[in-house]
């Protein structure tokens, strides 16, 4: 059903079109007569010679609107209209069979050469466009079908050869570039559908005309042409027509050129204008020379013009529609120009400072870095400025709100098209929400430290508090001896001098170990400092000494003299060595009770390195667990959390150090971290 | 909680000064040397005869010499702790009553030291008074 329906449509449009092609080949050639009667009227009252043949760009323009394959039908209108007006002026079929066969190739060379050549004949575009039109229609072929052409007419006239050849050529080359253009053009405009005219440019349009009009007149049509008549007249049109062309681009300078020929050619051939000097054929010359003369740089000048309108419209295009990018756009955009001052801000800037363009441009956007970024702000900026580099940099910036944000700025050169430095361009995003996490990540591992360390206190508690009790009750012990002694009237003052002493000391005692506490369990940022590996580990035996005593494990520590300084968090180095050695005391817990020994040794290794080692006598972690020990959450205690020993690496790693674990062949277990060793020099670099 | 016994080395050296069978006589062990001190003042405040040690071996050599009626012991200590002693002295010299201070609560510990025999269990910092009535206790027993 479909198919039949398609068919029958396909039918229909075929016969319409046929009914339309027949309509235009009629109008061809009832055209083609009008224009042939035209010329024969624009010839010199005494002469052959035809000035112009509108008929040629009659046909020509004809032919490059319909398809190639339609042209033999076209050519043969033509030949035809030619014929009728032929026979009406009585000519001979002979006679008339010669223009019109040679009109036909003519013609149909030039629309062949330029439909092959030039992709839109309908239009002409680029210079080259024009530089092919100009050279096929306008130059080899009247110049070359001239040679044929002036064969017949020398033959038939009596005339002289070259004569006859140039005054073809010139015609022809006149036709074609005063009234192919002007044709071709004409019927595109009203082809397609233009945005109405404004009553400005219409009225310009018409003062156009009518200047045109009345210098034309002036110029060729005032006087009758005599030895005063100034040649200067000649030059009068040329402003209007390059008015035409810069306004109105190749339409306006091809009608104008129209108009131009006509009243040139009018006021010639009745005998007024500065063109009437010697015989009509020189007269004629002079006439189609100047039309030549004048129509092809002003061809070439009006393409010129409209490519570069052209270009300089695309280019406002692109720049408004990068505006309407940067401005819709939820980065903040910048430019700045060859002298680092910023140029452009585009929407989200200003709204984001809440502060107008005109603030900003210049360096007044400085004003809105915060004050400690500015020097590094401009050092950096400044730097990659002075290289042409690429740069990006952090900084703060105040909001409207007058709250500085943390924006991620990056900046990149330009370059216009000959590869000149023309300023930056750059775009800055809002990173506090980042920074802020990145910080808290950074609180949270510190708080997570902090945890294991309290876990830690926690399981030394006990021993933690022996260490206080110890000295405390010595101190009670202590006073109430004196007590005792003064009721007896038995205390000397040396005796009491001492005794004083004596609580003295075990007060300080007692402050020590509850600081010490107190710094395992503050909540404090890491800070590193000089930390001399042998006072840590001290700190370390203090710390453990009751528990070790209370486990029954022996607790050596062996720090070689070349063992130095690291720099490092003095807390989270002495948590690091209290997990690793309730690590071992733990462990120790199932042997007998004589075997149970731990070895803390700090020594300095090659490559500037310090290692402290925790031995200890145990019966060993299984086998193939050595990487899992360190992960979070893995324990081989029932109730260990499995944190201690993930935390410490990590602290070990923040530092820039290892740690490391393994069985040992003789038994047990050592576990080592090594730090990079600090001298005085590199913490002050810190 | 420790149990196994550790097998302590007999000092060769003589104990610095014996101890007499004096009945005010008592012994003090404590490895924390200003608890030693701060005991004997108090002691020897209230008239009794005391004697510092700070090791056990050397206390144990020295009582093997000269027994002590009351021994104050420390429990806490790096060598052999004072269930430990109090198993050697139940052996050596099962006459002397022996008083445990301690610087950790530990309730299973005071529970083995109070079946093994101890006379009494304090823990530090303690009341001076309540010592000295658990010392004379002892004497007088």
């Amino acid at each position: 059903m479909g198919g039949e329906n398609q068919i029958r449509t396909t039918r229909k449009e075929r016969s319409e079109s046929v009914l339309r092609t027949a309509f235009c080949v009629l109008a061809t050639g009832v055209c083609y007569y009008l224009a042939t009667r035209l010329a024969w009227k624009l010839s010199f009252p005494n002469s052959q010679v035809c000035l112009i043949f509108p008929p040629h760009a009659v046909l020509i323009s004809i032919l490059l609107l319909v398809p190639s394959r339609h042209w033999w039908v076209y050519t043969l209108a033509a030949m035809g209209g030619h014929f009728v007006a032929a026979q009406q002026a009585n000519w001979s079929l002979l006679e008339s069979l010669h223009p019109e066969a040679f009109n036909a190739v003519q013609n149909l060379l030039v629309a062949g050469g330029l439909r092959f050549f030039i992709k839109s004949p309908l239009k002409l575009i680029t210079l080259r466009d024009a530089i092919v039109f100009v050279l096929i229609a306008v130059v080899v072929v009247p110049v070359g079908t001239a040679f044929w052409g002036a064969a017949f007419n020398s033959n038939h006239f009596g005339s002289n050869y070259w004569v006859e050849w140039r005054n073809l050529s010139v015609s022809n080359s006149v036709t074609a570039v005063v009234f192919v253009p002007a044709i071709l053009l004409g019927v595109h405009r009203l082809s397609s559908r233009r945005p109405r005219v404004t009553p400005a440019r219409l009225i310009e349009g018409m003062l156009l005309g009518a200047g045109l009009l009345i210098i034309g007149v002036f110029a060729f049509d005032n006087r009758p042409a005599g030895p005063d008549t100034s040649p200067a007249l000649l030059y009068a049109p040329i402003p209007l027509l390059i008015w035409a062309a810069l306004r109105f681009g190749l339409g306006g300078a091809s009608a104008s050129m129209l108009v131009i020929t006509f009243l040139a050619i009018w006021g010639t051939m009745h005998g007024r204008g500065p063109f009437l000097m010697q015989s009509p054929a020189e007269n004629a010359l002079d006439l189609q020379l100047f039309l030549l003369v004048t129509a092809i740089p002003l061809l070439f000048l009006a393409i010129l013009l409209e490519e570069e309108k052209r270009s300089q419209s695309a280019l406002r295009e692109s720049e408004v529609r990068f505006r309407n990018v940067a401005d819709t756009a939820p980065v903040l955009i910048w430019m700045s120009g060859t002298n680092k001052e910023g140029v452009f801000f585009n929407k989200s800037w200003l709204e984001f400072t809440g502060r107008t363009v005109d603030r900003e441009l210049g360096e007044g956007w400085l004003k809105g870095v915060h004050a400690d970024d500015l020097a590094h702000c401009l050092d950096v900026c400044g730097t990659a400025f002075e290289k042409r580099e690429p740069f990006t940099i952090e900084f703060r910036l105040r909001r409207k709100d007058g709250e500085y944000r943390w924006m991620l700025d990056t900046g990149t050169p330009r370059f216009d098209a000959e590869g000149a430095f023309v300023g930056y361009i750059g775009s800055c995003l809002d990173i506090t929400e980042r920074r802020q996490t990145e910080l808290d990540y950074q609180v949270q591992g510190t708080e997570l430290a902090r945890v294991g360390r309290v876990a830690l206190m926690g399981e030394l508690a006990a021993s933690l508090a022996h260490e206080v009790n110890n000295p405390v009750g010595a101190m009670v012990t202590n006073a109430s001896a004196g007590q005792r002694m003064l009721a007896r009237g038995q205390l000397k003052p040396d005796e009491l001098r001492e005794l004083l002493s004596d609580i003295v000391s075990d007060g300080h005692r007692a402050r020590e170990v509850i600081e010490g506490i107190r710094n395992m369990v503050r909540k404090s940022e890491a800070s590193h400092s000089l930390v001399s590996v042998r006072d840590v580990i001290r700190d370390l035996l203090r710390i453990v000494r009751a528990d070790a005593i209370a486990r029954n494990v022996s607790l050596v520590a062996e720090v070689d003299e070349n063992a130095g300084m690291v720099l490092a968090d003095r807390v989270q180095l002495l948590q690091v060595l209290l997990n690793l050695t309730m690590n071992a005391f733990e462990a120790l817990a199932v042997i007998r009770a004589d075997a149970r020994r731990v070895v803390i040794r700090a020594e300095s290794v090659q490559d500037g390195k310090i290692c402290v080692s925790v031995r200890d006598t145990g019966p060993g972690f299984p086998d193939g667990l050595t990487d899992q020990l360190f992960e979070a959450f893995f324990s081989t205690k029932v109730e260990g959390t499995g944190m201690g020993l993930a935390i410490a690496r990590s602290i070990i790693e923040a530092h820039g150090g290892t740690l490391s674990g393994e069985n040992l062949a003789g038994g047990g277990t050592l576990f080592t971290i090594c730090l990079p060793e600090a001298t005085e020099a590199k913490s002050q670099t810190t | 909680m420790p149990t196994a016994v550790h097998s302590w080395k007999h000092s060769e050296e003589r104990a610095p000064k014996g101890c007499t069978s004096d009945a005010a006589s008592v012994c003090l062990l404590d490895d924390d040397l200003s608890m030693l001190k701060a005991l004997d003042r108090l002691l020897k405040a209230e008239g009794f005869h005391v004697e510092r040690f700070s090791e056990p071996a050397a206390f144990l050599s020295a009582i093997a010499q000269a027994p002590c009626r009351v021994a104050i012991l420390d429990v806490w200590m790096p060598d052999m702790n004072g269930l430990e002693v109090q198993e050697v002295l139940r052996q050596d010299s099962p006459e002397t009553r022996i008083i445990f201070i301690s610087g950790r609560d530990d309730p299973s510990v005071r529970q083995t030291a109070l079946e093994a025999g101890a006379f009494g269990f304090l823990s530090k910092p303690f009341d001076d008074e309540v010592l000295l009535r658990l010392v004379r206790k002892a004497l007088a027993a």
